[in-house]
């Protein structure tokens, strides 16, 4: 255990002091002379100058304080807390707070918030989750601001924050957001408890807390929505969800989540529905096909040459008449290039990673179809594949769909369509099977709620979509009245 | 986590014997010989199968490989062939098949129960008659460079042209089928090209006889509610004794039967209602007014009527049965029994009428 | 035993029409057409209209039997110890058993029979037997909830294929085939309905899956809806066979079902017959696991055995049987064996125990 139990306020200064970054200073402005404390490291330079010492020499003559409390009545700022638990004061320090005291031996001290925001991005745009139409406001990595930007438009008392602090080397704050009346308070004590169960050393992103508490961890699936942007988080907040965000992390997990929450875009609600479905069904089959594509192109050409339509066969056996493999390791060879494309283009920098795709994608096709290693029938259908995999919002669920492609292919590869099919039967087994919070990942279509398909597979209007969804048992069904406008034309006159 | 435990031990189970099972099974699609039109022809006694498998060596270019091989009977016609062949022969992609002469008159009735128990072969599969031997019309084919030629020549016709709609599935239909009998198209070559030259009408498996490929609208027009075909239509001009000829093309037709009596002497009575286009008409005829085209109308139904009386004459004397008219007593029989039927067809009587409707004559006047 | 299965287990009432949709249609709907066009001829729909009446009236009885016991007695497990005694009761139990398993097995060779033929004819099938009998444990072994989820997706899996067919074919179909009408002897359509009632065996696992459904009194209308979807399914494939082959055609067709699909053509694919078979995969799994988990409830239920132990025992059992019965006689003649007795089951066993709970009642009330 690295984190030692530290009794009293010496044993911590003696700890700290350790590091030549912490720093202990005496105030002679005062009577008697304060003592301060605190990490240069983790306070910001001009809060010390602009809150306290200000603040304090404002006087010509020497403050008198008897006690600690005294300080406040001089401190602009109302977040300062006195008090002399030891492992709040140590919390504290750690935090970005000064510690002030009378005396030396003195265990109470007084806090004062000085945290620094060096090194925070300060730019909130948008940049994993892109949207064209629509807010591009996201997360940083900074807990406040995130939790500002949420409650700035969830103008609600019924929006909860619940703090709690995870990692036994990070002491990072999780929180956990809610609507209280909408959320099902059982969710909220299920996440609550699994998350003041988890034993961890240091909490980097939300993303590590979702697989730590997911229901299953034997899953490519995700369990929980990930998400940076501000109205998702929002949206799932007022369906009833619960957003869970540590901090240091510009990404929220909501849950419970079902498998359909991942192919849904907020683009989706700010399009005309019939807009807003039709890409919707568009994004499901570009998912559909991303994962069986190239495993049907391997059954076909291994096994069923008699499915093959007459105008199709000729062309496809001159496509690959001079590859010397078969299909399957055709397949798994471009398959594997596309994948090295994609880790090659997200490790570098923006600028290289785009032109080395563009380069890589279209000399390495090129090269193979020249070299007889593929059939350019083949390359069509894995870049098409992987173009549509990219189509997934949710950048999680569009890794899994690349994942899920390989055991296709290789199921493909030994029993042709019916070993897809006994890939498609273990999937749909699976995601029958799996839990996201107790719920079952396939709602609204298993179990079957004829009321929330409205809200599935298309997005319907406005009008009718003014419920929430059932499945997620909130306390409250009705989100808002709608009011059709009235149509005017001389037909309904009377 | 019991559940991994097993899914682990699964895994070990199964994986060794998924390498070993599927080898065998594979016949990928460019390391494989399709033999994709097939013929068979009677050669003393014995079959002779001839196979066409496309090498695709060239882009949009196929050279035809042409196989042959003479056995006692059809059914090892693969076997046979695989001895001439360097990548293993497979059917799958039959599209054609052929029969010489000799062999369709002997009869291709065990061909085509093969077929039917075979997986293999699709209900899209074509078949045709050749007047001679069936290798010839093949070989004749592999300067088409394609080795479905005949096929797409039959499927064009049916669209169309004047051949009517049949194809694997609808000879099994009539073949098995009590009270029809099926017909195939029928091939000629003529100084070495093929041309498509009517059908021949079977009797159960055997060709009895042959229709010419202009009467062979009247068969389109009774079997389906057809959309193309044309007739040419001999017109006595006014003041000569030569023949004028009116092209007429179809653009509807409907045929409907109506059972009158089915007792000993069979009756019958079909109504034909057909909208047809005038094309090229000869200058003696004048469509001026709607009389003008009346007058036409009765002429042009007077001539259809005739031609085909005289095919469900032919039909009648060779007790072949294209048109499925034992079938059609038989659904308005209870029951019927085809033996009876069969020595009564002869004596049916068929009454026909024909309501021709002639719609467009062209954008010009 | 005697408790109330916990409301996380259950399924609501719309579930139970894929159950009982589900566990009627199996294999056999790729070949019934034959088997019973054989005796009746035209008038083979008579034989399905009466099948599915008889069935409606079956399961009517079902729900009035099981409405009468008591709410954590409601299984047929629990009635046969109550109506028949220990002995007796457990003796039929175990029977019960058997054939659920029995069934299961048929099915699972049947279709492990059809793909030999129809995609694979020189396949050593065992590899993908055994990995097929690991699906099955995987789906079994997820409870109820998950059987009914592949239920339902089986279900829309297959609709997706079967509803377009008839518009597809319509160049192909002679309606004059469906005349004359009433042209056979009763004795004819009789054999046919015997035929057609094998077809329909399996909505039985109700019996045992009652308890599993929430709000039951709602979930009657959903059985109901089941049986009729499941008739007015074979009459559409019986119709339609019946006008794309002729009679004489549709007596050497061992699947006509299938040899109608072929026809079909889409763009990108030519024979679907391939495809629509290995999607029928989906179907058999959600039939299976549907048999063997009502098999292991029912052991557990009277023998405490663990579903697990048991599970794992019949999938073996499987193994075994598959080495006995290899071909195609051997899994005609289980099958005939199989359904000979299920038609017992159905027709006089769950009549007999309704007489029982009738009489009950009224003695209860006098």
């Amino acid at each position: 255990m690295v984190n030692k139990e530290v009794k009293d306020i010496r044993q911590l200064f003696a700890l700290a002091s350790r590091s030549s970054d912490f720093t202990t200073n005496t105030l002679a402005i005062t009577e008697p002379p304060l003592k301060i404390s605190y990490y240069k490291t983790l306070i910001d330079g001009d809060k010390l100058q602009q809150y306290l010492m200000s603040a304090l020499q404002i006087q010509d003559v020497e403050l008198k304080l008897r006690h600690l409390k005294d300080i406040q009545s001089y401190l602009p700022n109302d977040e300062i807390e006195i008090t002399d638990r030891i492992e709040i004061i140590q919390h504290k320090l750690f935090k970005g707070y000064a510690l002030i005291q009378l005396r030396e031996e003195d265990p109470t001290c007084a806090l004062i918030p000085l945290e620094s925001k060096k090194g925070i991005r300060q730019s909130n745009e948008t940049e994993n989750e892109f949207s064209v139409v629509g807010p591009k406001v996201g997360f940083v990595e900074d807990l406040e601001t995130n939790l500002h930007l949420i409650r700035s438009q969830l103008n609600t008392p019924d929006l909860i924050v619940k703090e709690l602090t995870i990692g036994s080397l990070s002491q990072s704050t999780v929180v956990i957001l809610y609507l209280d009346g909408v959320a099902n308070d059982e969710n909220v004590a299920k996440i609550e408890n699994r998350i003041s169960d988890i034993d961890f050393d240091v909490v980097f992103d939300t993303s590590q807390l979702d697989q730590i508490i997911s229901d299953n961890s034997l899953s490519p699936f995700p369990l929980f929505t990930t998400t940076e942007r501000r109205d998702r988080v929002i949206f799932s907040l007022i369906m009833g969800q619960v957003a869970v965000i540590s901090e240091g992390s510009p990404y929220f997990i909501m849950g419970p989540s079902t498998l359909f929450d991942f192919f849904l875009s907020p683009e989706d609600y700010y399009l005309p529905w019939i807009l807003g479905s039709f890409f919707r069904i568009i994004r499901i089959l570009g998912v559909i096909f991303s994962i069986f594509a190239s495993a049907l192109y391997v059954a076909i050409t291994t096994f069923h040459y008699e499915v093959i339509p007459k105008d199709l066969l000729n062309r496809l056996i001159f496509s690959r008449q001079s590859v010397p493999f078969p299909p399957v390791l055709e397949a798994v060879f471009l398959e594997i290039t596309v994948e090295f494309l994609r880790e090659a283009g997200a490790r570098l920098p923006s600028r290289i990673g785009q032109t080395l795709g563009i380069v890589g994608g279209i000399i390495l096709g090129q090269a193979a179809v020249e070299a007889s290693l593929s059939s350019n029938i083949l390359i069509i259908i894995v870049s098409l594949s992987a173009l549509a995999s990219f189509t997934t919002p949710i950048y999680k669920m569009s890794n899994t769909i690349r994942f899920l492609r390989f055991p296709m292919i290789i199921l493909a590869s030994l029993w042709g369509g019916l070993g897809i099919l006994i890939g498609i039967g273990f999937l749909l087994v699976h995601i029958t099977r799996l839990q996201s919070l107790g719920y079952p990942y396939t709602a609204p279509f298993y179990p079957l709620r004829v009321k929330d398909l409205k809200d599935s597979l298309i997005r319907s209007s406005y009008r009718i979509i003014n419920t929430r969804a059932g499945y997620l048992k909130p306390d409250s069904l009705i989100r808002y009245k709608p009011k059709a406008a009235k149509r005017q034309s001389d037909f309904e006159e009377e | 986590m019991g559940s991994v435990r097993v899914v682990n031990r699964a895994i070990l189970i199964i994986l060794p014997c998924l390498f070993i099972s599927s080898c065998s099974n594979q016949q990928i699609v460019d390391r494989i010989n399709l033999a994709q039109s097939a013929g068979y022809d009677l050669q003393d006694k014995r079959v002779k199968s001839t196979i066409l498998v496309g090498n695709n060596l060239e882009k949009d270019k196929m050279t035809v490989q042409i196989l042959e091989t003479v056995s006692e009977s059809s059914y090892d016609m693969i076997p046979r062939l695989q001895t001439k062949a360097n990548k293993t022969i497979q059917y799958g992609q039959m599209r054609m098949v052929l029969f010489g002469s000799d062999y369709a008159k002997k009869g291709i009735g065990p061909i085509l129960g093969s077929f039917s128990r075979d997986s293999k072969i699709t209900s899209r599969l074509q078949m045709g008659v050749a007047d001679k031997e069936a290798s010839e019309i093949l070989a004749a084919t592999i300067k088409s460079h394609d080795s479905l030629f005949l096929m797409n020549m039959i499927e064009k016709n049916m669209e169309s042209g004047n051949l009517p709609r049949s194809n694997f599935h609808t000879i099994l239909y009539s073949y098995y089928g009590a009270g029809r009998d099926f017909f195939l198209p029928y091939f000629v070559t003529e100084r070495g090209l093929i041309k498509l030259d009517g059908i021949a009408l079977f009797n159960e498996d055997k060709w009895v006889a042959t229709v010419g490929i202009r009467e062979v609208f009247i068969v389109k027009m009774l079997t389906e509610n057809s959309r193309n075909g044309s007739f040419m239509i001999p017109l006595r001009g006014s003041d000569s004794e030569q023949y004028d000829y009116v092209l007429m093309r179809s653009i509807s037709s409907k045929a409907s039967y109506r059972v009158i009596s089915s007792d000993s002497t069979p009756a019958i009575s079909i109504s034909i209602k057909i909208k047809a286009s005038v094309k090229d008409i000869p200058d003696s005829v004048r469509l001026k007014s709607r009389q003008d085209v009346s007058l036409l109308e009765n002429e042009l139904e007077e001539t259809l009527r005739k031609e085909t009386e005289d095919f469900i004459s032919l039909c009648q004397s060779k007790k072949v049965d294209p048109l499925g008219f034992g079938d059609l007593f038989r659904s308005k029989t209870r029951n019927w029994n085809e033996e009876q039927f069969q020595a009564a067809y002869s004596t049916m009587k068929a009454t026909i009428k024909i309501d021709l409707d002639i719609v467009q004559t062209g954008i010009g006047k | 035993m005697g408790k109330i299965v916990s409301d996380k287990f259950t399924v609501s009432p719309i579930h139970l029409f894929f159950v009982v949709y589900v566990s009627i249609v199996d294999v056999g709907i790729m070949s019934f057409q034959r088997e019973i066009v054989k005796d009746a001829g035209t008038d083979s729909w008579l034989s399905i209209v009466i099948v599915g009446i008889s069935v409606h009236v079956l399961v009517w009885m079902i729900f009035r039997i099981l409405s009468a016991q008591k709410p954590e007695n409601a299984d047929i497990v629990s009635i046969n110890r109550s109506y028949f005694g220990k002995v007796i009761g457990t003796s039929l139990n175990i029977a019960i058993v058997i054939y659920l398993v029995a069934g299961a097995f048929v099915s699972f060779r049947s279709y492990l029979e059809v793909v030999k033929i129809w995609i694979f004819p020189m396949m050593n099938m065992w590899p993908l037997s055994l990995l097929l009998l690991g699906l099955i444990y995987y789906t079994v072994s997820g409870g109820f909830q998950t059987i009914v989820g592949i239920c339902l997706w089986s279900f829309f899996s297959i609709l997706f294929f079967f509803v377009p067919l008839p518009l597809l074919v319509t160049d192909y179909l002679h309606p004059r085939n469906l005349f004359p009408l009433f042209d056979h002897s009763a004795m004819q359509i009789l054999h046919s309905t015997h035929r057609m009632a094998f077809h329909y065996l399996g909505f039985e696992t109700l019996l045992i899956v009652y308890p599993f459904i929430q709000e039951q009194a709602k979930s009657r209308k959903w059985a109901h809806l089941g049986v009729l979807s499941a008739t007015l399914m074979y009459l559409m494939l019986l119709f339609i066979a019946m006008m794309y082959f002729s009679q004489g055609q549709l007596l050497r067709t061992i699947w006509p079902s299938l040899n109608l699909i072929s026809m079909l053509e889409i763009p990108l694919m030519q024979r679907l017959e391939y495809f629509i078979l290995s999607v029928w995969l989906i179907k058999i799994l959600a039939n299976i696991s549907l048999s063997l988990w009502a098999a292991c409830h029912s052991l557990k239920l009277s023998f405490r055995v663990k579903p697990r132990v048991s599970l794992i025992v019949m999938l073996a059992l499987f193994v075994l049987l598959q080495w006995f019965i290899g071909n195609q006689e051997e899994i005609t003649r289980a099958t005939t064996i199989y359904s000979n007795i299920g038609l017992y089951f159905i027709y006089i066993f769950i009549p007999i125990v309704f007489v029982i709970t009738w009489l009950k009642k009224k003695v209860i009330s006098l």
